[in-house]
């Protein structure tokens, strides 16, 4: 049971590495831009956020640099996929490799005094942490971790209940049309693509700050790209995302779990297990995610006035 | 066309190229500058450097090598159409299969075990590549997404593989025992490091093209890779061209991991790609436009920096992650190139 509820408190407590670079990522491809390079904004969230921490002192800080370093590497994928209109998967790689070589670069150039940082530790909330198994799973977590679960409803009314949500929507099925009606197409891509590039470097953001209080190279080690597969399978709304994230956080969770109770499965094994549930995912609902509409116009770039 | 016409788009190709080179070049030196470094030097070292010694060639060939049978894996299926990303995980499962074959394997003659390690590095490779395909082919899976998380596997996989059921008693590190002499690949000069990996490459992409450019087969991949539909249309079976076609890509890419066991470390580690190859690879096939030519070029001209970075890293101090970021740079200068190609093309008109 004890082991129950620590698996259970990881999976939430990870899931905030995955929901919210897919709720970022839902927006983007509503608006029918594809953020291949999720994985790359998350990185430069990761080490923007440990940096800035490691020298201000100030995990909050950290969290707003994690964000604006997440949002500038996307601000480079709008410029190519929208208006260089370079097919939006190269552009994606190419983001992806020079993160991965700038922040492994930038990580072992500049000296940082001390490794670890204090970051964000759970907050204990009194009588809410004391329940019985509510508590230790879901009350004994930190603000950044409140603050994700806040951002579900947040983007869901957003997507569906305003007017910027529906000119989202409505710009990755039918951008003439907004043009049309008056809107800049162009302007609507940006900003999704920043929110994108922004909620990346925040979940990026929380793996030095909450969960390892440090850097490794590549700590990220694909959860952008398996994001990418969450919003497939949450069918681009985010409710779906968030359960899509919480069975893959599961699956970590789990793993983890295995390897801290010294189980036999040698712990290669195990680390591959999220990349193999994935795999099995995807093909395992190949059929239903068929009948799932994708945005239509998605990663087609927009010609003015082109139908 | 006529020949006028050619030489001066094939022109404004080699100048956008330069263009994207002196691009990239300007923004990795801003890195450089920033980091406090010096940076003529650095470059001049980067680029020289690699080439500045018979021993220096002989690694900078060596790095080539590997890179580029995953450049000619990656042209192999982006020429179809097809979206391989997994050239990484490709490679380590490759070597599994030569490390097994050179390890296990007694009492061959040299010839032979050659052969056969470099064929049971290009199916282990394959098989890894042959699921990506089989996933599309069958239940219409994203490759894109399929092969990159494959990487992530594969990599585990060796990891588990030296650590657990191969692992050397003997060793207190996670490596195999070391290949059988008669595995390891003959060197092409005596006394230096150099094995005959590249010449291997070449041979394969001297194949390759000769596939694209003569054969029925290539044919009907180029069709699948221009327009899926015509090739539909045009009677080939798609759903079985996917997976032949990501086995010929897994499996070159796999011989990269097989260079790597009987070439460079004669054993199996978990650092035997540690450039990342597979994806230092993807911009090589954007600068190479396809060209398994252009390939051979651009992988000894990389293999040089890589070998260089590693001497900047010696003398001057600089991480060499910097090359990284050079090369992806490149690629993404690259994007802008259909701009500065229609700039030029105009140029010419009006000349």
């Amino acid at each position: 049971m004890e082991l129950l509820l620590l698996i259970i408190a990881a999976m939430f407590r990870m899931s905030f590495t995955l929901f919210v670079p897919a709720l970022g990522e839902t927006i983007s491809q509503r608006a029918g831009v594809y953020n291949v390079a999720a994985e790359g904004y998350m990185l430069f969230g990761a080490l923007g956020a440990y940096l800035t921490t490691a020298i201000t002192h100030n995990a909050w800080l950290g969290v707003v640099a994690g964000i604006l370093c997440g949002a500038f590497l996307s601000l480079i994928h709008a410029y190519f996929s929208i208006n260089i209109k370079a097919n939006q998967f190269v552009s994606g790689m190419a983001l992806w490799l020079f993160s991965m070589g700038f922040t492994s670069y930038i990580f072992r150039t500049v000296k940082v005094e001390g490794i670890i940082i204090d970051g964000f530790n759970p907050l204990i909330i009194n009588h809410l942490t004391n329940l019985p198994y509510i508590g230790k799973i879901i009350f004994n977590e930190s603000g950044l971790f409140y603050i994700g679960i806040l951002l579900i409803p947040v983007f869901y009314i957003f997507l569906y209940k305003t007017k910027l949500g529906l000119l989202i929507r409505s710009t990755g099925e039918n951008p003439f049309a907004v043009d049309m009606a008056g809107y800049s197409v162009y302007r609507i891509r940006y900003a999704a693509v920043l929110i994108c590039g922004a909620m990346s470097g925040l979940g990026g953001a929380y793996l030095p700050l909450v969960i390892l209080h440090n850097f490794n190279e590549n700590m990220t080690a694909g959860r952008g790209f398996i994001a990418l597969c969450i919003v497939i399978l949450g069918r681009w709304n985010p409710a779906g995302v968030f359960l899509g994230s919480l069975l893959f956080a599961a699956v970590d969770a789990l793993q983890m779990q295995m390897q801290v109770a010294g189980s036999r499965i040698p712990y290669p094994l195990l680390l591959m297990l999220p990349y193999v549930v994935t795999i099995i995912v995807l093909v395992g609902l190949g059929p239903i995610m068929r009948k799932a509409v994708a945005p239509r116009k998605l990663a087609v770039p927009y010609e003015k006035g082109e139908e | 066309m006529n020949n006028a016409g050619r030489e001066k788009i094939i022109l404004g190709r080699a100048i956008s190229l330069i263009v994207a080179f002196i691009i990239a070049f300007a923004l990795t030196s801003i890195v450089v500058y920033f980091s406090g470094f010096n940076v003529l030097k650095v470059f001049w070292i980067a680029i020289t450097g690699g080439f500045g010694s018979i021993d220096k060639v002989s690694l900078s060939l060596n790095e080539a090598a590997p890179l580029l049978f995953c450049t000619l894996a990656y042209i192999v299926a982006f020429k179809s159409g097809i979206w391989n990303i997994g050239a990484e995980g490709q490679l380590f499962v490759g070597a599994i299969g030569s490390a097994l074959a050179g390890i296990y394997l007694q009492g061959l003659p040299k010839f032979i075990h050659i052969i056969t390690i470099i064929i049971a590095g290009f199916v282990f490779g394959a098989f890894w590549g042959f699921i990506p395909g089989i996933l599309k082919s069958k239940f219409k899976t994203n490759e894109i997404i399929t092969s990159l998380l494959m990487n992530f596997i594969g990599v585990w996989l060796v990891s588990y593989v030296v650590r657990f059921p191969l692992k050397d008693p003997d060793s207190f590190i996670a490596v195999t025992q070391k290949v059988q002499d008669s595995a390891r690949l003959p060197l092409l000069v005596t006394r230096t490091s150099l094995h005959m990996g590249i010449l291997v490459g070449v041979a394969v992409a001297v194949i390759i093209w000769f596939i694209f450019q003569y054969t029925v087969f290539g044919y009907r991949l180029k069709t699948m890779g221009v327009n899926p539909l015509t090739a539909r249309f045009g009677g080939i079976a798609i759903d079985k061209m996917v997976p032949v076609t990501m086995i010929i890509s897994g499996g070159i890419a796999g011989l990269a991991g097989t260079v790597q066991v009987s070439g460079v470390h004669f054993l199996l580690t978990e650092f035997i790609s540690p450039a990342h190859y597979g994806f230092f690879a993807i911009p090589l096939v954007f600068i190479t436009r396809l060209n398994p030519f252009a390939a051979i070029i651009a992988s000894i001209f990389f293999g040089g920096l890589l070998t260089g970075s590693k001497i900047v890293q010696l003398t001057v101090g600089i991480d060499p992650n910097v090359i990284t970021i050079f090369v992806s740079l490149i690629m993404l200068s690259l994007m802008l190139d259909q701009y500065i190609e229609k700039g030029i093309l105009k140029l010419f008109k009006k000349v």
